[in-house]
């Protein structure tokens, strides 16, 4: 690639600049992306081949793309997981007056919003003008049957079903990687995605039948470029699966909605999403296929969010729909500020939706297409996250593709290690979740959002389902199990294989509940069991340490408490001491601070130093604190550092801990541990809790 | 049917997917068809490489 000559006079300003920064950083300059790619402190002309990357920066796939490409910007979804499928109609009700452009149910028989019956579908759908809302059904195993069900709702409200717009979210590996269970087996999932897909081809042509969501990866901890990877590994086993029913590319790929979850490092998420256009228009190239965009909808993060401290997942709502929206997502849900304490309010989803109106309608984020384009920066995240993706892809397929992958364990394998490297750096603070490990607020009153009881919610379901003609019922569950039969081999299936979704919509009309029809499809197929990918919030450990501390406070009237001592000017230990002050408080102790030799350094003489030392130890005894925690100047820490750690350790404290790094020679000092962002800090509290009986 | 490429051996460079024309009325991204920011700045849907060939500035590290 070619690449422009700096001008002499750039070149030296940037040498300059890069001198500057390491100096300025101690050799801490940027370092790499979450996703490991490594970056640079600062991107030029001269530093990136940009008219090499122009090709895809404008992103060709973005052709032909209606909601983008029009003024009106992105679709504003809301997703819906309450339980009680009555309190989510009237959520429905109160926000599609409110500014909700398009619906997300995360439904089925024992997850999500509870449904049995078309006849719960009916209701939860009540307020839900569906030839005009665009709704998206996310039923996991459940969903030829929920799709079935909904299509006699619509069909027994006279509305035709080809005005639908939405998607039916079928996506067998994705709920596969989630819960770890094929009911019935892998043949029964693919025969099913088949099944939907030939009847929305036929009956609903402006759904989409399929998604293929990252987002149980990205919740269990996965990087971007698995991500992107395994989003691409997915997209071809569906396409593969479409094809081989009779479906050209072109039109199968108009089958698929990307679903991936934005988190909060703004310039990768952006990256991400744009390489995922581009990785998208790469392999349906080598079909032949060059105008059919990749279709994205973005949703806000679970795993970075708190349950303390949970206002500041507003922030971070808005940092993800800012990424989402300038990486190019079509739709973008986001979730309530308390989604991560219970189901969220009215409050918490009227923020979460005015979040993204505000970006929409006050910023105008939607009106030039991809505005990062041209980024120096952001071409080189875009195109390095791309080509990782790419490798990914290439390694799943040489194991037979994600299905196969998924059996053998490996995707579950990289999230586990990814993961575990998250956990780690959390561990250590080296990655701030603010409100928990960094500036936490230990007088916060808890949030509190009750959780709903599944027993009262799960007996309302299918009321209407002992009312109907038990032999119409009869019949049509015996025409629903014959059209099943015809799929395996009679040729009914090859002239309409749409029936079996026509014969389970006419069942449920028919009074026949979700599970009954389940029970038809599985019979006979074993389940196919991996194992599942766990979701991951990062916050919980230092939230549990928290929520010791607050319980220590209702049984001992008193938090764990730290005595900080600092030593020297506060200018000189400022950055150490706020540092260590917040790693008390992330721990959950509260502390007394004494503030010892307050003047620049200057060796004390005997007396000075027994003066200070005594009123030390006069404020720690009247401190009552569990452990002590010296921050001081470099210079003052090397004179009478151990001295007050000695004198501390004498009158008692439990663990004497100093901020920094061990300095040479400084075994026998009477520090007990040394702190830093190396070390992890979360298993360090964690046992002085049990030292000091917290737990 | 036809046959399903080889993913495990196609090259990330194999492909070269490109921009569509930024004035081309089918793309849907006519330049005239600008948005004026409160300044009075009228900005197109799309901008490419051809909007920047002017400036000056770009090889520069202002600040």
């Amino acid at each position: 690639m070619d690449t422009k000559e700096a001008a002499p006079e750039l070149e030296q300003a940037l040498q300059a600049f890069r001198a500057r920064l390491e100096k300025e950083l101690r050799g801490r300059l940027p370092g790499e992306t979450p996703s490991g790619v490594a970056t640079d402190s600062i991107y030029t002309q001269s530093t990136h081949p940009v008219e090499a990357s122009l090709g895809h920066l404008t992103c060709a796939p973005l052709v032909g793309d209606s909601d983008r490409s029009s003024r009106q910007g992105w679709r504003v979804h809301q997703h819906y997981r309450h339980p009680d499928l009555e309190v989510v109609a009237g959520e429905l009700k109160e926000d599609l007056a409110a500014g909700v452009d398009a619906i997300w149910l995360e439904l089925g028989i024992d997850h999500g919003v509870r449904v049995l019956s078309r006849g719960d579908l009916d209701r939860l759908l009540l307020e839900v003008d569906l030839d005009k809302t665009p709704v998206a059904f996310e039923a996991e195993m459940d969903d030829f049957v929920v799709a079935a069900a909904v299509a006699s709702v619509v069909q027994d409200r006279g509305v035709a079903l080809a005005s639908l717009t939405g998607s039916w979210g079928c996506d067998p590996l994705g709920a596969w990687a989630r819960t770890g269970t094929f009911p019935s087996g892998a043949t029964g999932a693919w025969a099913s995605l088949r099944r939907i897909a030939a009847w929305s081809a036929q009956e609903t042509p402006a759904m989409r039948a399929l998604h293929v969501s990252t987002v149980p990866y990205h919740e269990g901890g996965a990087s971007s470029v698995h991500e992107l990877g395994w989003a691409l590994a997915t997209g071809l086993a569906y396409l593969r699966e479409l094809i081989e029913a009779g479906f050209d590319p072109s039109s199968a790929s108009e089958q698929i909605l990307f679903v991936f979850a934005v988190e909060d490092d703004i310039f990768e998420e952006v990256a991400k999403l744009r390489a995922a256009r581009l990785l998208w228009a790469k392999l349906l190239h080598a079909f032949g296929v060059h105008d059919r965009p990749m279709r994205i909808h973005a949703r806000t993060s679970g795993r970075s969010n708190t349950q303390i401290d949970p206002w500041v997942n507003i922030l971070r709502a808005t940092t993800q729909t800012f990424a989402a929206v300038i990486g190019g997502a079509n739709s973008i849900g986001v979730d309530g500020f308390d989604a991560s304490v219970g189901p969220s309010d009215s409050m918490g989803r009227r923020i979460a939706r005015n979040t993204q109106l505000v970006l929409r309608e006050e910023s105008h984020l939607h009106e030039v297409l991809d505005p990062a384009g041209g980024s120096w920066y952001v071409e080189h995240l875009t195109d390095a996250l791309a080509r990782r993706a790419w490798e990914e892809m290439q390694q799943i397929e040489r194991v037979g593709g994600m299905e196969s992958a998924l059996r053998k364990g490996i995707p579950q394998a990289s999230v586990r290690a990814s993961a575990l490297k998250l956990r780690t750096l959390v561990a250590r603070r080296a990655r701030a979740l603010i409100g928990v490990t960094d500036f936490p607020n230990l007088t916060e009153k808890k949030l509190i959002r009750p959780e709903p009881k599944l027993r009262d919610v799960e007996g309302q379901l299918g009321r209407e389902s002992a009312d109907v003609d038990a032999q119409r019922r009869f019949d049509s569950l015996r025409s629903f199990a014959s059209s099943l039969a015809s799929d395996l081999g009679v040729p009914e299936s090859e002239t309409d294989p749409a029936l079996p979704m026509r014969t389970a919509a006419l069942a449920t009309h028919e009074g026949v509940d979700l599970l009954a029809l389940l029970n038809l499809m599985r019979d006979g197929q074993p389940s196919l069991h991996i194992e599942p990918i766990p979701p991951l919030r990062l916050a919980q450990p230092w939230e549990r340490l928290r929520n010791l501390s607050n319980r220590r406070l209702v049984t001992h009237g008193r938090r764990p408490k730290a005595f900080l001592v600092t030593l020297g000017v506060p200018l000189e230990h400022q950055k150490l001491t706020m540092w260590v002050q917040n790693l008390l408080q992330a721990a959950g102790f509260e502390f007394a601070l004494h503030e010892a030799h307050g003047t620049p350094f200057q060796v004390p003489s005997d007396g000075e130093l027994q003066a200070e030392c005594g009123l030390m130890i006069d404020a720690f005894r009247g401190s009552e604190a569990d452990i002590a925690v010296l921050s001081a100047s470099e210079e003052w820490l090397a004179e009478i550092g151990s001295v007050f750690a000695k004198a501390l350790r004498t009158e008692g404290a439990a663990r004497v801990l100093c901020a920094g790094r061990h300095p040479n020679s400084w075994d026998g000092s009477g520090v007990h541990v040394f702190l830093h962002d190396s070390m992890n800090l979360l298993g360090l509290f964690s046992m002085l809790f049990r030292e000091i009986g917290g737990h | 049917m036809q046959a399903f490429p080889d993913f495990t051996t196609l090259d990330f460079d194999a492909s070269q997917v490109s921009p569509p024309p930024v004035n081309s009325n089918a793309s849907g991204f006519s330049k005239s068809d600008a948005f004026k920011t409160a300044e009075g700045i009228d900005l197109a849907r799309r901008f490419s490489s051809e909007d920047i060939e002017a400036l000056t500035h770009l090889d520069s590290l202002p600040g």
